[in-house]
């Protein structure tokens, strides 16, 4: 097979590591240490990590400690280094904010920028602070946008940092995506939470093949072909059951029913694009529709408000035997409903029509809304404050 | 001279906690703890379809989303008039349980054992033991290399860590292996769980998973390797610890607090959501003296006596007093001498400390007290903390495998896993049980069959409470006074007190005001 001498990974090995298919497992295998000793080639040393976490729960960092390879303990002894990692850093206070400038100082244009959670600009920042300034607490937003300027690449981790998510639905926050706050592309790893081999795998793509490379594959929603072109549906297990029309209508079927289709229990998966049915969840473990339970769609721009009520089954999905399923699932992702879907029941237009599946609502938050070109974004700074982190010296 | 000192982020295990403390004559005489990040929960919740707060909750917090999604379904479940099925409630005990281990491991070995060893101390490792060798010297070259992340920048050791080189290197070692620990544990939930985190399989009315043997078998494999890791490591780490480098403050002179202890229980023996049927019992213990412990009285759990002050939290009063069933959310960014958004819980007026020690001593538990007595350690001290931790994980470790025996049983009945009930228009309910972290509340109210109301009142919550009306101090402020400073600019014991009780500020809603003046930043 070809290989970069200088790195030891050919892009098809990354591509077969991305896969996560059964054959594929086969090779990757192989690949999987050389997967940890590229990053580790890669920046003539370990690269720097600053994760900063605005309005998140934490759960994306508890996630990229589940990686299965390379394992926690290498990810941030050996591959990594965890400049500022809360979860696990040696330091707080002001030691801890020295490991953040002092990476900007001593590392401009090598260090990775990671973000979890959305960023709350409302109420000038406070919902989200970290430190403080002669002025008072420093918000995220300010630290975000002083962290990202040097950075090598800023990455939205999570979907509230890609996309919202949660925080959102809060109005006081007025909490933004990553790539608002920043007014620029800003490549997004989504997920509630992500997995870790999706962060993982992003930052490989980043290190060993340039940023350029890594943004030329993202999809329309910023995220990494490698891992989020596909839907849910296409590659479920149980599609077979959605096919002929099997379905589980309350949980205890499960019992009686083998791989029964979920899709009346509220399945996001025809319109979510994840791997989740070939990786698998916790070191290939299980997964959501494996222990039957319906997909959240939790990797969706639309997650959560957009795909609201989750357990409400998905309206405009054709079931099997007429047309074939033709939903506008990026649409829906977008949250605009393809209203006109033949065998659509009652109950689900009405709801549709109630604004409670799909349907862009009036009220409808920022960071649900299509994709904005890059320039129209400034109209969302009205109402943020603007700070400066203070220069440590 | 008086000086207050602002110490922020806190770190490990989250950033979002500020803890401010005056010192004066080299000891803590006032202490205010408060979060840095609020995302308003409670209002967001509101309007949402009932079933999506199982969903929604669970992102309080990444670390510990199974017992938001185990007290959201189980208010749930009482709203609904259902009534879960056995194998679910095995079932959600099981998650729950996975929950507790990887919880308790994070706690003990990423957030607490860095402030208690000198890792620079492996460089001097001599030893032959292979598995330390290989240890102490990724470590050293780690720490020789200028770039030192995770381990530096560090704080200066003093006489509370750990020097002596082989056990460096065998807590180190032990430190690594707790990665894949915790990986390893909710890798164990995922059987049951579908992930971890966030869970899937817990709902309204039981749970979504058909257990197979071949599951059950692979739990108890998993189970049994993490019950013999936790008893043969991490509790023997936790008796070092509690014996060694923490003896100073074993008298608990420092570091206790108020002697009040919360449990809603945990791992419901029958009835799904019965407070005073669980493994782990629900209870109230107040005024307590360690030394007469044996004789101290506890007292049964009443909800209707759990109240939030807002005296000090920027919320409108109208609630003031409340319990959480009648308590709205109203923000109140500006009020006068509100200094956090935690509200500040109290049962029947008094701050209550919850947490593994609160469940082990209102459990009575007899090694925990064992341990106590033999190594001279009180039972309301910072290594009781440690202690209590550990040995809950071995203890809820060792419960879990009998679990899984009755989950067969329950399998082979006719019960199901599910049961499924429409939500009504309007209603209400509570779901209380014990995280990982202590008393976890979650009240739901419904109207127009639409989620109404919801309150939560997580363990930090209750730790990490501010003043109330009476200027009690919050269990962590308690506990910080008379704690020693001698250097501000290296604050050690400060952050051995706070995070003896764990706290999880993703969990709180918090917002921190920058205030000015005579304070300043430490590090």
């Amino acid at each position: 097979m070809s290989s970069d001498g200088l790195r030891g990974l050919s892009r098809r090995d990354f591509l077969k590591y991305c896969a996560a298919t059964a054959a594929a497992l086969g090779l990757s295998e192989l690949a999987i240490p050389r997967i940890a000793a590229a990053i580790e080639a890669a920046a003539g040393g370990k690269t720097p990590i600053i994760w900063l976490t605005a309005q998140g729960c934490k759960g994306c960092a508890t996630s990229l400690l589940n990686s299965d390879e390379p394992s926690p303990a290498r990810l941030i002894l050996d591959s990594l280094s965890m400049r500022f990692f809360p979860l696990l850093m040696a330091a707080s206070g002001d030691l801890a904010i020295s490991a953040v400038t002092e990476t900007m100082r001593k590392n401009a244009g090598e260090y990775v920028l990671l973000v979890e959670g959305a960023v709350p600009l409302g109420e000038a920042g406070r919902f989200a602070t970290m430190g403080f300034e002669s002025s008072g607490a420093i918000t995220l937003e300010a630290w975000i946008k002083r962290v990202s300027r040097g950075a090598l690449a800023t990455i939205a981790v999570g979907t509230c940092a890609a996309y919202g998510g949660i925080p959102v639905l809060y109005p006081p926050a007025n909490a933004k995506s990553t790539e608002v706050v920043l007014a620029q592309p800003i490549p997004a790893v989504p997920g509630c939470p992500p997995h870790p081999d999706w962060v993982v795998g992003t930052l490989v793509k980043l290190l060993l093949f340039g940023k350029g490379a890594l943004m030329r594959e993202l999809d329309g929603d910023r995220r990494p072909k490698e891992f989020f072109s596909e839907l849910v549906h296409d590659n479920c297990p149980r599609r077979a059951s959605f096919d002929a029309g099997v379905f589980i209508e309350e949980y205890n079927d499960s019992l009686k029913k083998d791989n029964a289709c979920l899709l009346r229990k509220g399945c996001r998966g025809p319109v979510t694009h994840a791997d989740c049915p070939s990786r698998r969840w916790n070191q290939r473990m299980n997964w959501c529709i494996g222990a039957g339970a319906p997909c959240n769609g939790c990797t969706e721009p639309a997650f959560y408000a957009g795909l609201a009520p989750l357990f409400e089954p998905l309206p405009s999905v054709k079931l099997p035997g007429s047309r074939p399923l033709g939903i506008g699932a990026d649409a829906l992702g977008r949250g605009i409903m393809a209203a006109t879907a033949v065998g659509v029941g009652a109950h689900m237009v009405a709801q549709v029509a109630r604004g409670k599946i799909g349907a862009k609502r009036a009220e409808e938050p920022a960071g649900l809304e299509e994709r904005q070109p890059v320039q129209d974004v400034a109209s969302d700074a009205a109402g943020s404050h603007e700070v400066d982190v203070e220069d440590e010296t | 001279m008086a000086e207050t000192i602002r110490l922020g982020p806190m770190c490990r295990i989250s950033e979002d906690l500020n803890v401010e403390v005056t010192v004066d004559g080299g000891k803590v005489t006032d202490a205010r703890v408060a979060g840095t990040m609020a995302r308003g929960f409670e209002v967001i919740l509101r309007d949402r379809a009932p079933a999506d707060a199982v969903v929604l909750t669970q992102r309080i917090c990444g670390v510990c989303p199974a017992p938001h999604a185990l007290a959201s379904a189980q208010a749930l479940d009482d709203v609904a008039g259902a009534r879960v099925p056995p194998a679910a409630r095995i079932v959600r005990n099981l998650i729950l349980g996975a929950g507790y281990l990887s919880s308790h491991i994070v706690s003990f070995y990423l957030a607490s054992l860095q402030d208690y060893i000198d890792p620079t101390a492996v460089a001097r490792y001599k030893g032959a033991d292979q598995r330390l060798v290989s240890v102490a010297g990724k470590v050293k070259a780690v720490m020789s290399s200028g770039d030192g992340a995770p381990f530096a920048p560090r704080y200066a050791s003093d006489d509370a860590c750990v020097r002596d080189p082989a056990d460096v290197a065998g807590l180190l070692a032990n430190y690594f292996d707790a990665l894949s620990a915790k990986r390893a544990a909710e890798t164990m939930a995922a059987i049951l769980a579908g992930r971890h985190p966030h869970v899937q399989t817990i709902v309204p009315g039981g749970v979504t998973v058909p257990v197979e043997q071949e599951q059950i078998t692979q739990f108890q494999f998993s189970l049994q390797e993490l019950a013999q890791w936790i008893g043969e490591v991490m509790l023997p780490d936790a008796k070092t610890l509690a014996t060694g480098p923490l003896k100073r403050f074993a008298n608990g002179a420092y570091g206790a607090g108020h002697a009040n202890f919360l449990s809603f229980g945990a791992f419901d023996r029958s009835i799904s959501g019965d407070y005073k049927d669980r493994v782990l019992p629900s209870g109230i213990v107040l005024g307590v003296d360690p030394a007469n412990f044996g004789r101290v009285t506890i007292q049964e759990l009443e909800p209707a006596k759990i109240t939030e002050s807002l005296k000090f939290a920027f919320y409108g009063e109208a609630y003031d007093g409340k319990n959480p069933a009648e308590a709205l959310t109203e923000l109140s960014p500006k009020k006068a001498d509100a200094y956090s958004f935690v509200k500040g819980p109290r049962y029947d007026g008094k701050p209550m400390e919850v947490g593994p020690l609160a469940r082990m001593l209102v459990a009575r538990n007899k090694g925990l007290l064992k341990l106590a007595r033999t190594t001279g350690v009180s039972l309301h001290s910072v290594p009781a903390r440690l202690l209590a931790r550990a040995y809950e994980a071995k203890v809820v470790a060792d419960a879990m495998i009998g679990w899984l025996d009755d989950l067969v049983g329950a399998l082979a009945g006719k019960g199901g896993i599910c049961d499924e009930r429409a939500f009504p228009d309007s209603g209400r309910a509570a779901g209380l049980l014990d995280a990982p972290r202590g008393a976890l509340g979650h009240w739901v109210s419904l109207n127009a069959g639409a989620i109404d109301t919801y309150q939560v009142v997580s363990p930090s919550t209750w730790n990490a409470s501010p003043r109330d009306p009476a200027f009690q101090r919050g269990p962590i402020e308690e506990a910080l006074l008379d704690t020693p400073v001698p250097d501000v600019a290296n604050p050690l014991d400060v952050l051995r007190v706070v995070r003896s009780f764990d706290p999880c500020t993703a969990c709180a809603v918090h917002i921190a005001d920058g205030g000015g003046g005579r304070l300043r930043r430490v590090g």
